[in-house]
């Protein structure tokens, strides 16, 4: 047994001791968390050895071999050996070798014709330590011009990590921004998670802002002054349409899908206050109100993964803070960190969809930086300490965060590892803004 | 859009619509009753003091209806992060709530801002509050809250760029812009 697996061993116990002690917080319903099993600050050492290739599939393998291993290395769930050590592609796996080189999983591929004559990507994941094979399966991809390749590729390589952890990886999305135009307006686009393939949503020469991604992947709602006024409005990001949401006198601002994609709730002017209210997107109608302000406003909701509760920012105790509450109403919980008399700036909370921890950005010494809570121990987190960094949004895998930061390394958009602090840039430069990290776009299609 | 070229063009057509309306009547040439010749010079000199008496009047009046508008569009600023109106914006309100009293024809979008400092989406929150407080302002000083409609830019409009605090608060206010009717009307508080 080595030390990752007596690592896990602790973990559990640690765990089922923490249990007695949170047994009177309800929490989250997370479902079965095989990840329960991974110890997420241990990076596993993992190869990906050349791929193999039938006759004529041979200038596949290289780009597809690319593109999984730097979604492995930015799962960050292992330490990748770029290295395959002059292995040539089809040679029969020495696992032992790899053990006594300190990796721990050996990723073999082969690109073959399937009976139907798909392209199938076979993933052979090989467990070093214990000289098995963890899984073994072949994906269908499309053809390598189709726009869906990268993301059938991402798609498998989060099965990779499935396997090796329990937790499928994040690599199958995309995230929603806005780009300050510098003539006044500000346009919506999207970027593969990887930072390939940039694409213009909205050409409006009008405000854009606040892109958020319904649950499916297949919808975002925004706010837009097209029409003049901040309205609420949801692109149908298949066919390329919008329809409006919500164009009530006022603003109508910081939307965000329900779990079940059902409802959108957002924020917007009542008697004026700004107040959260939520619109059924499914029925087209129905506008209800959940908060009631004296004199303060509340906004930028986010639902918890069961959808029974909300984050959301209020300054009712005069500056803005963090708070939770329940859909229905209800007493509303302070998360982020209130210091009497003290001037605390803390705004666009996003909830993870693991449920525990919420992530939203705190000003200290006069800038913003990234913060996270957790809300089972109450503790609050600095996830970064340079620059001026805003608005960060989770990956479906509950563990990376994008954020926009004005200065650091030039400005841009960056993804931040929330367990071990590494930082990439996803796009470099000025004007960026309100990055939404969308759901898993897309399931890897196992071959039968 | 561009709200400022909306807003001066607003300006300019106001102030030419005043300029036709406001065009000197011909003055009716005095009627000739025995002599003409000897009462042509005393006419004559009566008439043209006439003349520059209207000119000077309807100079006078262009200028201040020019100034009415000056008033109702100056900007009106606020602290960090709050809507209160303070005691130099309850005077510039004041004065606007004259000057929409005495024009009830007149429609007004009142913009808020916020400066730089903070989230994009509280400080539309905020925008949005500044615009509402001036707007309660004036009803209680007896204007239809529907004359008055309200928008917020948040911190994505700012007068002026840049990073210190007096940019800033520059750039923490409402601004007014005119969206139906004109000013003909001027009140005796800007006499």
């Amino acid at each position: 047994m080595n030390i990752f697996r007596l690592g896990v061993m602790t973990l559990l116990a640690a765990a089922v001791f923490a249990g007695g002690a949170l047994a009177q917080e309800p929490r989250e319903p997370t479902g079965v968390r095989l990840g329960l099993m991974y110890q997420p600050e241990y990076q596993p050492g993992l190869v990906v050895l050349p791929f193999a290739a039938e006759a004529g599939s041979e200038a596949m393998a290289q780009p597809i071999r690319g593109i999984v291993e730097q979604d492995l290395d930015y799962s960050d769930r292992f330490e990748v050996m770029r290295d395959a050590g002059g292995v040539e592609a089809g040679e029969p796996v020495n696992v032992e070798l790899w053990k006594e080189r300190g990796v721990d999983w050996v990723l073999d591929g082969s690109i073959e014709t399937g009976p139907g004559g798909d392209t199938l990507l076979r993933l052979v994941l090989h467990d070093a330590v214990y000289g098995s094979v963890k899984d073994d399966r072949s994906f269908v991809l499309p053809a390598q011009g189709d726009p869906n390749f990268r993301m059938a590729v991402h798609a498998a390589a989060d099965e990779i990590v499935g396997w090796a952890t329990g937790d499928l990886g994040s690599a199958a999305s995309r995230i929603a921004f806005v780009l300050d135009a510098r003539d006044g307006s500000k346009e919506m686009y999207v970027i593969d998670y990887d930072g390939e393939n940039v694409q213009r949503i909205t050409s409006d020469g009008a405000i854009t802002l606040s892109p958020a991604w319904s649950p499916d992947g297949s919808r975002v709602a925004f706010t837009s002054y097209r029409s003049g006024s901040p309205l609420l409005y949801e692109r149908d990001m298949r066919a390329g349409n919008d329809r409006l949401i919500s164009d009530r006198d006022g603003i109508n601002i910081t939307p965000t899908y329900s779990p079940d994609g059902s409802t959108i709730a957002f924020s917007t002017t009542v008697s004026g206050n700004t107040e959260i209210a939520t619109y059924n997107a499914e029925q087209d109608c129905c506008l209800e109100q959940h908060t009631e302000g004296r004199r303060f406003d509340s906004l930028s909701p986010s639902y918890s993964p069961d959808g029974r509760r909300l984050a959301f920012v209020s300054n009712r105790l005069g500056e803005p803070h963090i708070y939770i509450m329940p859909v229905g109403g209800g007493e509303p919980r302070l998360i982020s960190d209130y210091a009497f008399g003290g001037r605390a700036y803390n705004t666009s909370p996003d909830w993870s969809p693991t449920g525990d921890q919420i992530t939203y950005h705190s000003r200290l010494n006069s800038v913003m930086q990234i913060m996270v809570a957790d809300l089972e121990t109450g503790d609050r987190r600095l996830l970064t300490n340079e620059g001026n960094n805003e608005d960060p949004s989770w990956a479906a895998d509950g563990r990376h965060v994008v954020f926009s930061s004005r200065d650091r390394e030039g400005g841009g958009l960056f993804i931040l590892d929330t367990v071990g602090g590494r930082v990439r840039p996803l796009l470099r430069g000025t004007g960026y803004g309100l990055p939404d990290w969308s759901p898993a776009l897309r399931r890897a299609d196992s071959a039968p | 859009m561009k709200l400022r070229h909306y807003v001066a063009f607003a300006l300019v057509f106001t102030v030419i619509a005043g300029c036709t309306r406001q065009e000197p009547e011909t003055a009716p040439t005095p009627e000739t009753v025995s002599d003409v010749n000897t009462d042509r010079a005393q006419t004559d000199s009566i008439a043209a003091a006439e003349l520059a008496r209207r000119q000077a009047e309807d100079g006078d009046r262009r200028a201040r209806l020019a100034q009415a508008q000056e008033t109702l569009s100056s900007v009106v600023f606020f602290e960090y992060d709050t809507d209160v109106i303070d005691a130099e914006a309850e005077d510039q309100l004041r004065i606007k709530s004259a000057i929409l009293r005495a024009n009830p024809s007149l429609e007004v979008r009142v913009e808020g801002h916020a400066d730089e400092r903070g989230s994009t989406e509280y400080n539309l929150a905020l925008g949005q509050r500044r615009a509402e407080a001036v707007r309660t302002f004036l009803s209680g000083y007896g204007i239809t809250p529907n004359r008055l409609t309200t928008i917020s830019y948040g911190k994505e409009r700012p007068a002026v760029e840049g990073s210190d605090e007096s940019t800033w608060a520059r750039n923490r206010r409402a601004e007014f812009a005119i969206t139906g009717g004109e000013i003909s009307a001027i009140p005796p508080e800007i006499r």
